[in-house]
């Protein structure tokens, strides 16, 4: 009986805690439920969360950390098909500068992307130009922010978890929403890194982040960079040209 | 019998003229409102620019052609009443809202029949791969086939692993599970031109420009870009609608209490905007011009004759004229073109110049009463003389094998004999409203205007030069007939209006926001089955996209793009299943085991009748149509940049698919520009005939000395005015040769009356009126914005002037420089 009455007891708080922090303005119930439970409260009917409508400091933060204006390293990527029990795994390199990036598969098979202000072009061999993947905004705006880090606030509802160092994109409509559920970009640290079998070839100013996109169908492509040196190289800035 | 017509008293020329005017008049009325069609149907015009050079002949392959002719004129009329506005702002949630609410206040407006701004059942990924799935393995992009029956199995791999290795490959995620092998995703995955600046967000097609989120909003009207009067009235009310949206926007948001002032963007663009700037901008100069040239020539007229009869007769024997000539229009046909009456302004200046013939004889000759009795019996041969050279001209178009050219001949031939017969039948009647001290006796004749004396004694000394200096003058004149090699024509209709700088403005800009445009040339596809017709369409496709990797072509949209034929679909299937079979797709296979391996050997194509249901192949309609027993498919066309390729490929397809149909090339404004080209070419032969035509005129009135001066100087005037055109312009037009016939026209008759009269000053003030009346009503043209209209001003301009000033040396050649007999005689007779 004891039991019982402990268990209505904490069900009667937790349902308490729950509704108050539903309540619109921000409480101290609120960050008490985030607290425990570490989820984020959803939105209704797809409109911008207060949270968002003006970034916290937590999330601009995270912008800023995540945001790579000149950088290069290795990633390892790991699709994960919900019908397949082993993910399909590749890794390479990447560099970014500005508004272009490459971002270059090296293992199992050679590949190339390179994406610029206006499209995305694709190479299968050095040897080989590059031809027109596609210049769609929407995809270019993709991945844009998982190469690079900057995040459109226009088409992504922004919010992070108290204590973490990750940052969840939830798409806000239209096609983007066919493509994702959400996507996490994180910072994380070496040993997690670790576990991705990344490793830096230079410790100096090394940053290890982890980008989780869960599509519509709830798999998820989870891919691993170290950001492993800010200087840049002639070379690197030849690479990013097209020709 | 003529004779005796001839010296009939005024006043029973009068009654006859009266008499067959009546007449005239009747079958005009009847002709056009005659519900008995007693004497055929109303005449109608057309403002179709492409009906100008049909020669009417009629045959199977012309049929065809016509068909294809018809077909492509349904395409350009349904693009023509579509329209694109985009509305902007840097907050894409305001964009949509404002968006909606204009689309619902332009749905409003009296022409628009629809407005979309809600594309949320536009084909989404996940349903048209569900639509291809039961086809999954009859489906491979051209990369696919290339790589399938030429690359090795690791190259097979290679492009296999880098789309699967894609992220945010939608394409993948929905097909892999049951199409592992990646062909459909790969189909799927294609860029396609025309599709990428545009996203569905909010169930709306967006575009981020420039910090600017625009929003697409698409509208059709009820009557296509070409009837002016609907795209002027609705341009108006448009632009009304968006200048008030842009104030209430304003003032809501600032009632809303907004910091910063939220500016809206509206960029539009349609062949109404164009054609209704186009109206408007010609309506407004014809106005100015128009009327600047009635009131110049209503004060010369006033100034020369200072009699309110004389300004109201040249009028109305305009007027006249032209009713002959439309009878005729009427009789002999039951379409014209409205360009031929365009072109047919010419016989303005022709009947005005028979009007001032008359006018001067009446006004400043000293009659007796016999003679006053036939006022005009003076001037009657050389009026005769004159209808007949410029008549034997015009009637040399009627041989030409165009329309056009048969009716601008049969409406000047007939116009110019109501304006002769006008004046020698009715005309005689003013005698006594025209002379100023009407005392009843028409002896004193009114004062010449002084000018008319200063300029006789300048063209006595001018000939007198050209006399001295006769070698010099032949060899400028065979050395202008030799420039005449240098000149260029060039009759691209698109050069003949500079569209406003405004709306121009506005088309790059669409073009720039939805990364998009397509050309106005696209390709007709012809078959007489669905089969045929996208098996010939794959041949072409294969060509454009080898157009389109060297950058000749920006991009093309073709339905066999989406849709293969069925021949196509069994080879893909073939070709991807061996690949499969054999093994070539084993790396692959040990990554996704998983997945839907299973070879299918049952073979169901994909045909059109139900994809054209799809929700993809709705979006392709309006490119398939069935039209006399053919089907048709429009591959449309972007960055084109060389059309004689383009035209290349349609014939070489054409010609070794013969049994498959046809590809043809349509490009309107190109085929209008090379039959215009054609024409000028026939032109400029019919002008020569009529000058040899007008030379035998002459010479067996005048013989062969008077003859070759007549007609030169008129031809000098008209080579000179071409060429100062051309060193103006860097070109000329078909433009430009319509004002050579006007300037052939009044140069000849001017040398007719100085043939007959000599160097007389009453000829020098009708010669002179005539010149500053053509000055007025089409050299002021040269001042409008459009380059057709100024071009043919120009012309008339410099060749009017140069023909009055060279047209007194025929005079030499019948020693009448100095003083015409005809002067002589009325000396004489006031001696005694």
């Amino acid at each position: 009986m004891i039991l019982s009455s402990r268990s209505i007891y904490s069900s009667f708080i937790w349902v308490f805690l729950l509704v108050v922090s539903l309540l619109p303005s921000p409480s101290m119930a609120k960050e008490v439920v985030q607290a425990l439970t570490q989820e984020t409260l959803e939105p209704t009917n797809g409109t911008v969360s207060s949270a968002n409508s003006l970034p916290s400091v937590r999330v601009t933060n995270l912008l800023e950390q995540l945001a790579i204006n000149q950088g290069k390293g290795q990633f390892v990527q790991q699709k994960h098909f919900s019908f397949m029990s082993v993910p399909i795994t590749s890794t390479g390199n990447f560099i970014v500068k500005g508004q272009s990036a490459l971002w270059q598969t090296q293992q199992p098979v050679f590949s190339a992307l390179l994406l610029t202000s206006d499209a995305i072009y694709r190479r299968l061999s050095l040897d080989d130009s590059y031809q027109l993947l596609t210049d769609s905004a929407e995809f270019s705006g993709i991945l844009s922010t998982i190469f690079t880090g900057k995040v459109n606030a226009d088409d992504w509802l922004l919010n992070s978890s108290i204590d973490s160092d990750c940052l969840e994109l939830t798409p806000k409509s239209g096609q983007l929403k066919q493509l994702f559920q959400q996507v996490d970009l994180c910072l994380v640290s070496e040993a997690k890194a670790n576990e991705s079998a990344v490793k830096s070839s230079d410790d100096s100013q090394v940053q290890f982040r982890q980008i989780t996109l869960t599509d519509s169908n709830g798999d998820k492509t989870v891919i691993t960079m170290t950001l492993s040196s800010d200087i840049f190289l002639p070379s690197d800035s030849k690479a990013l040209k097209r020709k | 019998m003529t004779a005796k017509l001839l010296t009939l008293s005024i006043n029973t020329k009068a009654k006859l003229w009266c008499l067959q005017f009546i007449v005239v008049l009747t079958f005009l009325v009847l002709s056009q409102f005659d519900s008995n069609k007693f004497l055929g149907e109303p005449l109608k015009l057309n403002a179709d620019l492409t009906s100008l050079f049909d020669s009417g002949i009629n045959n199977d392959v012309d049929r065809d052609k016509q068909a294809r002719t018809q077909v492509a004129d349904k395409i350009t009329q349904a693009g023509s009443s579509q329209n694109i506005v985009l509305v902007g702002a840097l907050d894409l949630e305001s964009a949509i809202s404002q968006a909606d609410m204009f689309a619902n206040k332009l749905s409003k407006l009296s022409l628009v029949s629809s407005v979309q701004t809600n594309f949320s059942s536009m084909a989404q990924l996940s349903d048209i791969s569900n639509q291809y799935m039961p086809f999954k393995q009859q489906l491979l992009s051209a990369e696919m086939t290339k790589v399938l029956a030429h690359g090795s199995n690791e190259d097979i791999f290679s492009y296999q692993f880098s789309l699967l290795n894609q992220v945010a490959n939608q394409a993948i995620n929905l097909t892999i599970e049951q199409a592992p092998e990646l062909a459909l995703a790969d189909f799927l995955s294609r860029s396609l031109y025309g599709s990428s600046a545009l996203t569905l967000k909010n169930e709306h097609l967006v575009s981020k420009y420039q910090d600017n989120h625009y929003v697409f909003v698409s509208f059709s009207t009820e009557s296509d870009g070409i009837n002016v009067d609907s795209a002027q009235q609705f341009s108006a009310d448009f632009i009304e609608l968006v200048d008030n949206e842009k104030l209430n926007s304003q003032q809501r948001l600032s009632n809303q209490g907004n910091a910063v002032p939220l500016e809206f963007d509206y960029i539009y663009t349609g062949a109404i905007f164009y054609t209704s700037k186009a109206s408007s901008t010609g309506q407004g100069e014809m106005m100015l011009y128009g009327g600047i040239s009635l009131l110049a020539t209503l004060l010369l007229i006033a100034f020369v004759y200072r009699n309110l009869i004389a300004i109201m007769a040249t009028f109305t024997l305009i007027a006249i004229s032209f009713v002959y000539g439309y009878l005729a229009l009427s009789l002999f046909y039951t379409e014209i073109s409205i360009i031929a009456l365009i072109f047919s302004v010419t016989l303005i200046g022709i009947a005005a110049d028979y009007s001032f013939h008359a006018l001067t004889q009446l006004k400043f000759t000293e009659f007796s009463s016999s003679e006053a009795r036939q006022p005009l019996a003076n001037i009657r041969a050389s009026l005769l003389m004159s209808y007949l050279t410029t008549g034997a001209g015009y009637a040399l178009l009627l041989l030409a094998p165009f329309s056009l050219f048969k009716h601008i001949a049969v409406f000047t031939l007939f116009g110019l004999l109501g304006a002769l017969a006008t004046v020698l039948l009715l005309y005689p009647v003013l005698l006594p409203l025209l002379i100023q001290n009407n005392k009843g006796d028409s002896s004193q004749s009114a004062t010449m205007p002084i000018f008319a004396d200063y300029l006789n004694k300048l063209q006595q000394r001018f000939v007198g030069v050209i006399a001295k200096y006769k070698w010099l003058a032949m060899a400028i004149f065979i050395g202008a007939m030799g420039s005449m090699n240098l000149v260029k024509f060039d009759n691209d209709i698109r050069g003949y209006y500079s569209a406003d700088e405004q709306l121009k403005a506005n088309e790059n800009k669409v073009k720039s926001v939805l990364k998009q445009k397509w050309d106005l040339q696209y390709f007709l596809v012809q078959a007489n089955s669905e089969q045929a017709l996208l098996e010939l369409e794959e041949q072409l496709v294969v060509q454009l996209a080898s157009q389109v990797s060297t950058e000749k072509l920006a991009g093309f949209s073709a339905i066999t793009q989406w849709l293969p034929s069925i021949n196509k679909q069994k080879a893909n299937k073939k070709l991807l299943n061996e690949a499969v079979q054999q093994g070539r797709m084993a790396k692959l296979q040990s990554m996704i085991s998983q997945g839907d391996w299973h070879v299918e050997q049952t073979f169901t194509p994909i045909l059109p009748v139900q994809w054209f249901e799809s929700p993809l192949g709705k979006m392709y309609k309006s490119q398939w149509l069935f039209f006399d027993n053919n089907f048709y498919s429009v591959v449309r066309l972007a960055g084109v940049k060389n059309t004689n390729e383009l035209a290349a490929i349609s014939q070489e397809l054409s010609s070794i698919s013969d049994d498959l149909g046809k590809v043809s090339l349509i490009d309107k404004a190109a085929s209008i520009s090379a039959q215009l080209t054609q024409f000028s070419r026939h032109l400029i032969w019919v002008i020569l005939a009529a000058v040899i035509a007008a030379l035998l005129v002459f010479i067996s009135r005048y013989g062969a000395q008077v003859a070759l001066l007549a007609v030169a100087t008129p031809l000098f005037s008209l080579m000179l005015a071409l060429l100062a055109s051309f060193y103006m312009q860097t070109y000329l037009t078909i433009f430009n040769l319509v004002a050579g016939i006007l300037i052939l026209a009044l140069g000849l008759d001017y040398s007719v009356f100085y043939a007959e009269h000599g160097l007389h000053k009453k000829v020098t003030l009708t010669t002179v009126t005539s010149a500053l009346s053509s000055v007025f009503v089409f050299a002021i043209l040269m001042l409008s914005s459009m380059s057709a209209i100024s071009s043919f001003g120009l012309t008339v301009f410099i060749g009017v002037l140069i023909t009055f000033v060279l047209a007194p040396i025929v005079t030499l050649a019948n020693g009448q420089s100095k003083a015409s007999k005809y002067s002589k005689e009325q000396d004489s007779k006031h001696s005694e």
